[in-house]
């Protein structure tokens, strides 16, 4: 005779990544920093644009952080720590995003005393990094105008649960057919709440307002 | 080694052709071997290849999911009078949202990948997909709304707040009893 019995217990999937993800959280709101979580495509401009925040926090005399997430290769570090940003290389051989226990380990690692933001720039992907909370105070979404318009309802998660959205290579414009209002209407559509930055880091265009809005944050 | 081997093929051939007269048997045996063969193999390639190497986010949720399968699997053992020998896993339900864009297929293939030579393996995954739902903070709309449209499908307000369809966990487990 065969008996089948069935046992509820409704637990959260990821919740061992959550709670070190709270772990990070506790540890980073103790020692007063803040941390940013950039997630795009491959190419949308996450290193550029953090090369074009590194002049404004300098003149702010505001120390940071990077951790650089990558599949394979330092390149984006080496491209960094040429400006004397302190970089974390966090390679995930093959993985297609960061999580919480990586980041963890590297907050370990880093001297923390010194500084008062760090930027986690997360594998380029728009999927996957979404889904893993680091432990970080808001999760922004880079995005180039050579990408798509409809990139935001194609990503909804991503774009759902970050803070603000930069919309970069705009001194692209003149040269593209892109319709910047569809995009603008897409993201808003899925997250009406959602701040969004133009800028160009090659032109320093709309940086400082993304600066200033981190420091507030 | 593979001489053995072979004559020790040959002689259950013999002794089938002796007993049974006739070759079914030799053919169910080879195709057992070949199979045993097969999932050694395809343990050892899948595991390095697929969840070392390209770990997609489908992995990453899979690994987390046995981990806390196992844990509970353990508690419900230690809590009652059934043990592995006794029971066989049958069903895991899970429920996940559709805003996670998690695919199926892939969470299945990973839970056959790395539950294979575990006491998990041959249970089903019950995947549940739950529609995106929301709350409209202009007309009071509650309910479905189709993928990638997201507003308000009376009134056409993108001011809305998502209710269901970032869930991701699991609702229970399904165990058989083998009297």
């Amino acid at each position: 005779m065969l008996n089948n019995i069935s046992i509820k217990i409704y637990r959260d999937i990821l919740h061992e990544n959550n709670s070190i993800a709270r772990e990070n959280k506790s540890l980073l709101k103790n020692k007063m920093i803040k941390m940013f979580n950039l997630i795009g495509s491959p190419g949308a401009g996450k290193t550029s644009l953090l090369e074009g925040l590194n002049k404004h926090l300098l003149n702010k005399k505001i120390r940071f952080a990077v951790l650089e997430g990558d599949v394979e290769t330092t390149r984006d570090s080496e491209r960094l720590d040429k400006l004397g940003i302190k970089v974390s290389q966090l390679l995930t051989g093959g993985s297609c995003h960061l999580e919480a226990s990586l980041i963890h380990q590297a907050l370990n690692d880093l001297d923390l005393s010194a500084i008062k933001l760090i930027f986690v720039e997360n594998v380029g992907n728009m999927v996957c990094p979404a889904e893993f909370d680091l432990g970080e105070d808001a999760k922004i979404a880079v995005l180039s105008v050579t990408e798509g318009e409809d990139k935001p309802i194609k990503y909804p998660l991503l774009f759902h649960e970050a803070k603000a959205v930069i919309i970069t290579k705009t001194d692209l414009l003149p040269h593209l057919k892109y319709d910047l209002d569809s995009t603008i209407g897409f993201i808003h559509e899925i997250n009406s709440k959602i701040k969004i930055f133009q800028v160009s880091a090659l032109m320093d265009r709309g940086i400082l307002d993304f600066c200033e809005w981190i420091i507030n944050y | 080694m593979l001489l053995s081997l072979l004559s020790l093929l040959f002689k259950i051939y013999s002794c089938c052709i002796f007993v049974f007269k006739n070759v079914n048997f030799l053919i169910y045996l080879i195709f057992i071997i070949i199979y045993w063969c097969f999932l050694k193999i395809q343990k050892e390639y899948l595991i390095f290849n697929l969840f070392k190497e390209v770990k997609m986010h489908e992995f990453s949720i899979c690994t987390s999911l046995i981990n806390i399968i196992n844990s509970e699997i353990k508690n419900i053992f230690l809590k009652s009078n059934y043990n592995e020998k006794n029971t066989s896993i049958k069903k895991i339900n899970i429920k996940i949202g559709s805003l996670r864009q998690v695919i199926p297929e892939y969470l299945k293939f990973a839970y056959r990948t790395l539950t294979i030579d575990s006491y998990l393996f041959g249970s089903e995954l019950n995947i549940d997909i739950i529609p995106l739902k929301i709350s409209c903070n202009n007309c009071g709309y509650t309910g479905e709304i189709p993928f990638n449209k997201y507003v308000c499908v009376k009134c056409n307000s993108i001011s809305i707040d998502i209710t269901n369809g970032k869930e991701l966990f699991i609702e229970s487990i399904e165990i058989e009893e083998n009297n």
